[in-house]
């Protein structure tokens, strides 16, 4: 569990740091509610996080269909060495 | 006949040495698992030679394929093996880092430059190709140590735990190189992602 002190403001780079534990639930409740109230009143943070929790959404969306960007073809000498292997196994 | 029966039927033919039913099982998932080949190796070359050699595997153990999770699932599980195989040979893996994708932050702990232009939405890049090719892009540039923990994790579904015992490396070490993987890829694709709106 992440904790910060009970006086501490958190920084941009202290929310650059909680990312991923503030998405997993793993910050503790007083530094969830500062990070919170960091993204209220930053919107570079709020953009980052966007953009971060954007990169993980597409990135999983196109591993799933990756048909568009994907070489579509099986080479002619692969594919014989496949079949050829297949053979005589 | 559905899909999937159809499936049934190719790798029912693959486990009687059906030359025909092999042949269309490996053009059906040749496009996939060679980009995921790709991705994990960033190497197209080498991508094309672990591809054969997980379909060689998949030929030769098809029989202990029981059907209980998906062929296709079956497939992308052979082909991180081997993979993983392939990058151990690579030799002296020299631990690489990820500084130069990272945001710099002032001595207050404030990002040094602000964020330019307006995020643009989900639904808006979904659609987009070259959000997709920069996504590709970007994934290759990481280096090897972040790269295979970010597939696995986050595109493949493996756990935290089952990529740890997969990479040999502490549950903690993953956390700490999947965030650190994350935001490079949120650096690197900062501007796709702002142009878009």
């Amino acid at each position: 569990m992440h904790k910060t002190k009970i006086n501490e403001h958190l920084t941009c780079r202290k929310v650059e740091e909680f990312l991923m534990a503030y998405l997993d639930r793993e910050l503790s409740l007083l530094t969830r509610l500062r990070f919170k109230f960091h993204l209220l009143i930053c919107p570079d943070c709020t953009n980052y996080l966007r953009e971060y929790k954007n990169a993980i959404a597409l990135g999983k969306q196109l591993f799933d269909a990756p048909d568009e960007v994907a070489t579509g073809k099986v080479p002619e000498q692969i594919l014989h060495a496949i079949m050829h292997a297949g053979k005589s196994s | 006949m559905s899909r999937l029966d159809e499936e049934i039927e190719l790798i029912n033919g693959l486990k009687r040495g059906d030359q025909n039913s092999c042949k269309q099982l490996v053009e059906k998932y040749w496009k996939e698992l060679n980009f995921l080949a790709n991705r994990l190796l960033a190497d197209e070359s080498g991508a094309n030679d672990c591809v054969q050699e997980v379909f060689i595997k998949a030929i030769n153990k098809i029989n202990s394929f029981e059907g209980r999770g998906s062929f296709k699932a079956w497939l992308h599980q052979i082909t991180v093996n081997e993979a993983l195989i392939e990058l151990r040979k690579k030799s002296a893996r020299k631990e690489e880092s990820l500084d130069e994708f990272m945001l710099e932050f002032d001595e207050t702990g404030h990002y040094i430059q602000s964020y330019h232009g307006q995020p643009a939405s989900l639904d808006v890049l979904q659609e987009s190709i070259e959000v997709k090719q920069e996504i590709q892009k970007s994934i290759d540039k990481l280096p090897d140590n972040f790269r295979i923990i970010l597939i696995l994790r986050d595109y493949e579904g493996y756990s935290t735990k089952e990529v740890a015992e997969k990479i040999n490396l502490s549950e903690q070490n993953v956390k700490v190189r999947l965030h650190r993987a994350r935001l490079a890829m949120r650096n690197l694709l900062h501007p796709v992602f702002s142009e878009q709106s």
